[in-house]
């Protein structure tokens, strides 16, 4: 057995070590589930926050730009607040009488880079999931830089058909992404340069 | 138009189609953002790590709240009932001034959720087979069993953290505080695993429920100081004890 240590934690949410992801979540999620029940939210709310919490977190190790001055707990305390303070201003909630805010003064500064990126990655990421597995797995193949002829030949089908069917499934899903409202919430992409 | 870019994307256009194709996503607002919603998505889908992780996250917390989910239903009915004894205290029965210990253990005490699915496995080691039949037990409350299970492996290994602090928790269940409060103890005077903090926690709710109120507000004040996890209910409960 290891101990719960900053750098414990960073190679667990790393290699997704669902025993150490377990520890970060019994031993971290109370103090954050009371810190937005405290401030207008739920405890949907509060796991949803702290899920993406992780996954920023991660973003970043894989990046290499994670810097943690602190302890792991302020971190994700502060990284939780952040993004806890954002939904609620994308809410429009009054902001006067929450402590979540009158704290934020006091809050480290976490700069979460691509925030948006990442919210529109979430986005498309949940309604790929609500794609038929067929589906599903015909769009993975193409992100594996296979060619139509050669996905064709791996699932024993013609050229023709699998060009319909991955067509048919991505149609989908852009349908499915584009009648989701927090679409335009987070569409702001017209930044990005040309390259494939 | 769709057509155009999805065959620019997947890389199907000759080099002039591909400079005709720029020159036009230049030109057509509409035709970029389109292009760049496609892009982005092909980037998204691409990353099955942070879907795995999604996933897993999801089933970690859904199975904690299904455990979890009466609460907020058992709180409104104790809320009730709270409210109703309150009306009758104040009325009938004499003012008390504060909680004791039995009261705030009951009050804070929530059983750890377990670590592990004891699901069975072909090809695995003695060890990992009593761990899993020891989390079985544990999993249906079956805390005789399961403190047996935990015994033996604490026995062929001091060092099994995870089977003593399970130990120490089916200690509690059983309403064994004597053996509880000896096993956290053991476990907060080691502090290289992840159970420290948790440790700490259980051991001053042992101490209160035994009434050892000194050695209590000693592991509290640590909690606080030191910012455990569980510092805000620490720091409630020395406040109910002051």
């Amino acid at each position: 057995m290891k101990p719960l240590t900053t750098e414990i934690i960073i190679d667990g949410i790393r290699a997704q070590d669902k025993t150490i992801l377990k520890a970060i979540y019994y031993t971290y999620f109370p103090s954050i589930k009371r810190l937005i029940e405290d401030n207008n939210g739920s405890e949907q709310d509060a796991k949803d926050i702290f899920q993406e919490a992780i996954i920023i977190i991660y973003r970043k190790i894989k990046a290499g730009n994670l810097k943690i001055h602190t302890s792991f707990k302020a971190y994700i305390f502060a990284a939780c607040r952040k993004l806890w303070l954002k939904e609620l201003l994308a809410r429009n909630e009054n902001m006067e009488n929450l402590a979540i805010f009158l704290e934020y003064q006091s809050t480290p500064e976490i700069n979460f880079d691509e925030y948006t990126k990442h919210k529109q990655y979430q986005l498309y990421q949940k309604h790929f999931k609500r794609l038929e597995k067929g589906c599903q797995k015909t769009l993975k193949l193409f992100l594996d830089e296979k060619s139509f002829k050669e996905i064709a030949k791996k699932l024993g089908t013609s050229y023709d058909y699998i060009r319909i069917k991955k067509t048919r499934c991505k149609e989908q899903l852009i349908r499915y992404i584009k009648e989701d409202p927090e679409y335009e919430r987070w569409k702001n992409i017209d930044n990005e340069g040309f390259d494939r | 138009m769709k057509d155009l870019i999805d065959k620019y994307l997947d890389g199907e256009m000759t080099v002039r189609e591909q400079l005709t194709f720029e020159e036009l996503l230049r030109k057509d607002t509409a035709l970029r953002q389109e292009y760049l919603l496609r892009k982005a998505i092909d980037h998204a889908l691409a990353e099955q790590d942070i879907m795995n992780l999604r996933d897993q996250l999801n089933e970690i917390m859904n199975v904690h709240s299904t455990k979890r989910l009466l609460r907020p239903v058992m709180l409104s009915v104790s809320a009730a009932i709270l409210i109703i004894l309150v009306v009758i205290g104040v009325k009938f029965l004499p003012p008390q001034q504060t909680e004791d210990g039995e009261q705030l253990f009951a009050h804070y005490y929530q059983r750890y959720p377990s670590f592990l699915n004891a699901r069975s496995a072909a090809d695995v080691s003695e060890q990992e087979q009593l761990t899993r039949e020891a989390f079985g037990y544990f999993n249906h409350q079956e805390f005789k069993k399961a403190k047996k299970h935990f015994i033996e492996l604490v026995q062929s290994d001091k060092n099994n953290h995870l089977a003593k602090f399970y130990l120490a928790v089916s200690c509690i269940e059983l309403s064994d505080f004597f053996h509880a409060e000896r096993y956290f103890e053991e476990l907060i005077n080691t502090s290289n695993h992840i159970f420290w903090e948790q440790s700490h926690w259980y051991l001053s709710l042992v101490y209160l429920k035994q009434e050892k109120y000194d050695d209590a507000k000693r592991i509290l004040k640590t909690i606080v100081n030191e910012q455990f996890a569980y510092s805000p209910d620490a720091e409630e409960i020395l406040k109910q004890m002051d």
